[in-house]
């Protein structure tokens, strides 16, 4: 009954302004506005959102911010009066206005808005765990390009809630089997969130991530910062370690090297130990990285491309690959032989394959 | 193999190195129950942590440290409720300041 004269109230207001309309629809009950579509209420039409997409991409792409969120709101709030106010259409222009929102630092917003995208994908996708962790990687996408822009707190913050949303998109995913091949990246993700918050040990990171969803931050106990540099050094080992296990155990393409791929991940552990100072236990991976090397078919390409050059440490984002020998022959030309780590007085670096021999 | 056979055979076992065998062999003798009772009062990891204050609100966040107990030097990791740490920590300021008064 409540639901028949929520829709007897929007067909009232057929005729009227849009933001009439706008305004009828946020009064009605969610049900009922889901059925709107269904029951054509349409007042916009395709050509005019096309329109509006069109000026609004150009205007963006142009650098004309202000102009292309005027535009970008107008096609938000079209979109929804086209399809429904719980339409998947608006994610492609949520998406868009949450970019403008970065590029004009206009923070009140991006928070504002990042809020919605986080409430409206749990409410659209509750139950296709696959779509969900899509977006939840978009929204810590967006939040990872809003913390580069920022420092302080606010960085933290975002990649705190960066962070967070990568493990509920791994939880959404864990329950299914046959998507198992997504969460390597989503670990690796994680890891590096783990490196970037690394040198943020500070008092407003515990508030961040136990206290409060919020940006701003409750005072209290909080964990020391060799303490979070622990924990940070323990999770990323554990991630990387299920990277590893995860493609040891798997079936690879023809065309794939996968010792290569085992070699660049356990290499990959040698850095992480040499980063949070562990360089014992990064001796170890690093020969053991050498020793899978050597099983490749085009060893000692694989060897010069892990430990022939200067790779600095940390990387700038820890990454893996799957590559045929063709690829690692090709990469191996452009090494050019690197500094060893014992001409090296302040940075990083990861060992030439002469010292772990 | 039954009790009577493990006993029989340590009893003709002269060699240290099958004494040893049959005590590996006896300790993986656990039943699947016991593997997930035994899976399930372990610690929980530091990134299964993370994963789970993910996934729920704040007041149910937990966090797990080495603390080192009193009459001790050797580091026990617990694992507490964040609101529990802060009631504990407010209370005992509130306790140092009445007794600086």
């Amino acid at each position: 009954m409540h639901c028949r004269l929520s829709v007897k109230t929007a067909r009232m207001v057929k005729r009227n302004t849009l933001a009439l309309m706008l305004l009828s629809l946020m009064s009605i009950n969610g049900h009922a506005a889901d059925q709107l579509t269904v029951a054509g209420y349409n007042t916009v039409s395709i050509d005019r959102i096309l329109e509006l997409q069109a000026a609004a991409t150009q205007l963006h792409e142009r650098g004309q911010l202000d102009e292309a969120l005027a535009i970008y709101n107008e096609l938000f709030l079209a979109v929804r009066l086209k399809s429904g106010l719980f339409t998947e259409e608006q994610l492609l222009v949520l998406d868009r206005l949450l970019a403008v929102n970065i590029d004009r630092s206009d923070w009140d917003s991006l928070n504002q808005q990042l809020g919605y995208h986080e409430w409206l994908i749990n409410r659209l996708f509750g139950k296709n765990p696959v779509a969900l962790a899509q977006q939840l990687q978009v929204n810590s996408l967006h939040r990872q390009q809003a913390a580069s822009r920022l420092q302080g707190p606010q960085r933290s913050w975002h990649l705190v809630q960066a962070r967070t949303q990568l493990w509920r998109a791994v939880s959404a995913l864990e329950s299914l089997p046959e998507e198992s091949e997504r969460l390597p990246n989503l670990w690796l993700q994680i890891a590096n969130l783990h490196l970037e918050l690394n040198n943020d040990g500070q008092r407003w990171l515990t508030s961040f991530e136990n206290r409060t969803n919020e940006p701003d931050m409750i005072s209290g106990w909080a964990l020391r910062g060799n303490e979070v540099e622990q924990r940070s050094h323990e999770i990323g080992s554990e991630l990387l370690q299920k990277i590893s296990t995860h493609y040891r155990t798997r079936q690879y393409p023809s065309n794939v090297d996968r010792y290569a791929l085992e070699a660049q991940l356990v290499a990959l552990q040698g850095d992480w130990e040499m980063i949070f100072d562990q360089p014992r236990q990064a001796l170890h991976f690093y020969q053991q990285a050498l020793k899978v090397a050597s099983d490749s078919s085009c060893a000692s390409e694989l060897r010069d491309v892990l430990f022939g050059q200067a790779i600095s440490l940390p990387l700038a984002e820890l990454n893996i690959e799957e590559s045929s020998c063709a690829q690692i022959r090709l990469k191996s030309v452009e090494v050019i032989s690197g500094q060893l780590l014992s001409q090296t007085d302040s940075k990083l670096y990861r060992p030439h394959w002469e010292h772990l021999e | 193999m039954n009790n009577s056979q493990l006993y029989g055979f340590i009893k003709s076992a002269r060699h240290p190195l099958a004494i040893l065998s049959v005590s590996v062999l006896a300790s993986a003798c656990i039943t699947a129950e016991e593997v997930s009772q035994r899976q399930a009062s372990r610690m929980p990891t530091p990134a299964e942590v993370e994963q789970y204050n993910a996934s729920v609100s704040p007041d149910e966040r937990i966090v797990c440290r080495n603390e080192i107990p009193v009459g001790s030097n050797i580091p026990v990791r617990k694992c507490r409720l964040m609101i529990d740490i802060d009631e504990t920590s407010t209370f005992h300021r509130e306790q140092l300041r009445r007794a600086l008064r």
